[in-house]
């Protein structure tokens, strides 16, 4: 038993300290930068006191600026993902699931769509500005339209692709309509759905920092712009950081509820 | 009355460049219940295109098809088929592929879970319930594929050369298996082969098909009974072979 043990930690690639590593790597290229001075404080201020600017921000009734705003501002910027996402996933499955199983339809919308997904995201900000103000709607509005797209895509492409036969097969066994649906279509297609949903979540993250560094009052996007503008690099630093934590868990999350969802097909949609 | 009646029936198909492909002649074929039959040509040749007709998949472009005297309709657990790939549901595992079908039909859950647990052990899968389809073999998988049929009770059963893609080995274990399920089960039996062989070996009439636009150019009765049949190298079971082959014209 041990020493099956031992050669299964040896074979390439099962180490499990490697996702680690290029994170250690920049964290220690950040101390030497730093601590040699290769770059003044205001362009990249020092490791620790990022840290303490970060601990600051968390710990209840810290004094400072932003002292002990991180989890209200997290609220904010997690529900305005939620329901960005949220409105993109519903959209786009309901959508894509709709043209993928309906060539007639998909020839109609597809090629629209496509056409509104080669103009960039960031390319509907003014327009966005003029219709919903700064702020909240024109926040919502950037994280479902961007993230819509890459689940529609996938949607219909999955959707599209379950084979024939897999259905022959169901209606064969006595699936009709909605259940040849839900107990052959859906599960059939939920990979690729599943990494369409993590894109788009992905995406909503991205397009959240955009939307809220026009103007709102909470919001982690708010308080990296705000931070800029006052050139406080650190705690711009610890707003990514926190972006970056707080995407990681909720993509987490997600790839969680697929693999409850479905089990199989979950683990499919978690290779990528 | 037949329980299945097909008359001129005729298909063809329209091939990318326009060109209209016929696949089918002119078929007039009537299987009886309990019947046994294999429907024997040559790769390509159309025969695929005439079990799923039976299937319900498809409709002929002329000619009738009829069930039990009604005109046949939509695909119905009824008319199981076992596909040449097993097309097992890859999400489900193998007690979950075979309770597909009777989950469809509000059944209590005890009896729904009583009948997959007798057919999971008839066709040899009896400790593998748990087991997802990727994680099984080409056969053990095909068994599956027959015991998601079989449990539903179907009146027929479509085959459509489901072992082709096996070893000899595990072909073998499955004719037996075919062999012994149907001593238990009445069911028809309709199978689609390109092998001279397997026909005798499962069929009790051989229907002969030509090359591809598909007619039917005779019939051989098997005069064994399915345990005499498995005696691939007796002279009676060769003669049978030498007259099929006379028919399909690759005297050998």
């Amino acid at each position: 038993m041990r020493n099956n043990k031992r050669k299964h930690q040896r074979e390439p690639g099962k180490n499990p300290g490697l996702p680690y590593l290029l994170p250690v790597l920049l964290l220690l290229l950040w101390f030497l930068a730093t601590y040699f001075r290769l770059l003044p404080a205001y362009l990249l201020p020092k490791p620790l006191d990022t840290l303490r600017s970060l601990i600051r921000f968390a710990a209840p009734g810290a004094a400072g600026p932003y002292g002990g705003t991180l989890w209200i501002h997290l609220w904010h910027s997690l529900g305005r993902v939620g329901r960005g996402f949220g409105l993109a996933a519903g959209s786009g499955l309901l959508l894509g699931y709709l043209c993928g199983r309906r060539p007639g339809l998909n020839r109609t919308v597809g090629p629209f769509v496509h056409l509104i997904r080669a103009v960039p995201g960031i390319g509907w900000l003014p327009l966005a500005i003029v219709w919903f103000g700064v702020g909240e709607k024109n926040t919502l509005f950037l994280i479902s339209l961007a993230a819509f797209f890459p689940i529609f895509t996938n949607t219909v492409h999955s959707a599209g692709s379950v084979s024939q036969q897999l259905i022959l097969a169901g209606q064969m066994l006595g699936a009709k309509k909605t259940a040849l649906f839900t107990s052959v279509i859906l599960p059939a297609s939920f990979a690729g759905v599943a990494v369409g949903l993590r894109l788009g979540l992905g995406i909503a993250w991205a397009y959240l920092v955009l939307g809220e560094m026009t103007g709102v009052n909470y919001g982690l996007g708010a308080v990296m712009t705000d931070a800029r503008m006052l050139g406080n690099t650190a705690m711009v630093i610890v707003c990514i950081a926190v972006i970056a934590i707080a995407a990681k868990l909720t993509d987490s999350l997600l790839l969680l509820a697929c693999r409850f969802a479905a089990p199989m097909g979950g683990k499919k949609a978690g290779q990528s | 009355m037949h329980l299945i009646q097909a008359e001129n029936l005729r298909k063809s198909y329209t091939a990318a460049d326009g060109n209209v492909l016929p696949v089918l002649q002119d078929i007039s074929l009537a299987i009886d219940q309990n019947d046994s039959v294999a429907l024997l040509g040559p790769s390509g040749c159309g025969k695929t295109t005439l079990l799923h007709l039976m299937a319900g998949f498809l409709q002929p472009d002329q000619g009738r098809l009829y069930y039990k005297g009604k005109p046949l309709g939509e695909p119905s657990p009824k008319t199981g088929v076992l596909f040449q790939s097993p097309t097992l549901f890859d999400w489900l595992n193998v007690e979950d592929n075979v309770a597909f079908g009777l989950k469809q039909v509000s059944l209590p859950k005890a009896r729904r879970q009583e009948r997959c647990a007798d057919l999971i052990r008839r066709v040899g899968l009896a400790g593998f319930e748990k087991a997802y389809p990727a994680e099984l073999s080409g056969g053990m998988q095909q068994r599956a594929a027959l015991a998601r049929i079989l449990v539903l009770e179907p009146e027929v059963l479509l085959l459509d050369e489901p072992f082709g893609a096996l070893d000899a080995m595990t072909r073998r274990s499955m004719h037996k298996l075919l062999i012994e399920l149907r001593r238990d089960i009445a069911v028809t039996t309709v199978f689609i082969t390109h092998d001279v062989e397997e026909a005798v070996i499962l069929a009790e009439r051989v229907v002969i098909f030509s090359q591809r636009p598909a007619q039917i150019v005779g019939e051989v009765r098997v005069p064994f009974t399915p345990e005499e049949s498995l005696d691939v190298d007796s002279h009676a079971f060769a003669d049978i072979k030498h007259q099929i082959r006379t028919l399909l014209e690759l005297k050998d």
